[in-house]
């Protein structure tokens, strides 16, 4: 029960080449316009603060290498804290690969609290 | 289910139905609004965009108020419109992430 956005990317890299730019914590701010730290585990801890200074927290939850990383992120600022959870999903197509990106908010359960 | 069970699922349908978003959106950008004049910008039957009234109303995320015999449609303050934009944000953050992922991907 929550709102989702999707989006999808095809590149020309193969996943084995795609997933360092997404789980590498420098590479993976290179594209996210963040400072990056991420502990790329299940249960890893991670930061990233935005230009606008924006910080949000995160906590890891699944990792298949090459194929799948998920974790949720949020402001950790009391009453402005809003989860949403980020799913990478690598697919590969004919030497390359489809990124799919998928977050979805929870926020909906709280507003109809 | 819960009473809070029972708001949350109607807000989710509310959600779920892209013409019903579509009405959120026109509603967002132009309140307050007769039916016809949201018939007018989402392409279904006045009679279907009623429903779709009703139903957010139900879900406490539009407000009526009668004018006459018209009777006009707003949002809720709160939460909805901020989910609303939360989508359309996310969405370009998304964009922009992506296009700068390809380049830098293609430069390798």
């Amino acid at each position: 029960m929550s709102e989702s956005v999707d989006r999808e990317v095809d590149l020309d890299a193969p996943p084995d080449e795609v997933w360092p730019a997404i789980t590498d914590p420098a590479r993976l701010g290179a594209w996210l316009d963040a400072d990056v730290e991420l502990d790329v585990r299940p249960g890893g801890e991670g930061r990233f603060t935005f230009p606008d200074g924006e910080v949000r927290h995160a906590l890891v939850h699944e990792v298949d290498p090459g194929r799948e990383l998920s974790f949720s992120w949020w402001r950790p600022v009391t009453g402005a804290s809003d989860p949403s959870t980020v799913t990478f999903t690598l697919v590969p197509v004919d030497g390359g690969t489809v990124l799919r990106v998928r977050e979805v908010r929870a926020a909906v359960l709280r507003a109809a609290a | 289910m819960s009473r809070r069970e029972e708001r949350a699922s109607a807000v989710f349908s509310a959600l779920a139905d892209p013409t019903r978003r579509r009405v959120l959106t026109e509603l967002a950008a132009r309140a307050p609004a007769t039916a016809t004049q949201l018939t007018g910008a989402v392409a279904v039957t006045r009679q279907a965009v009623t429903k779709h009234l009703q139903s957010l109303e139900a879900a406490g995320l539009v407000a009526p108020t009668r004018e006459g015999r018209e009777v006009r449609y707003e949002l809720t303050p709160g939460p909805l419109q901020d989910a609303v934009g939360w989508i359309d944000d996310v969405g370009v953050r998304w964009d922009r992430r992506l296009a700068r992922l390809r380049r830098q991907l293609g430069a390798g």
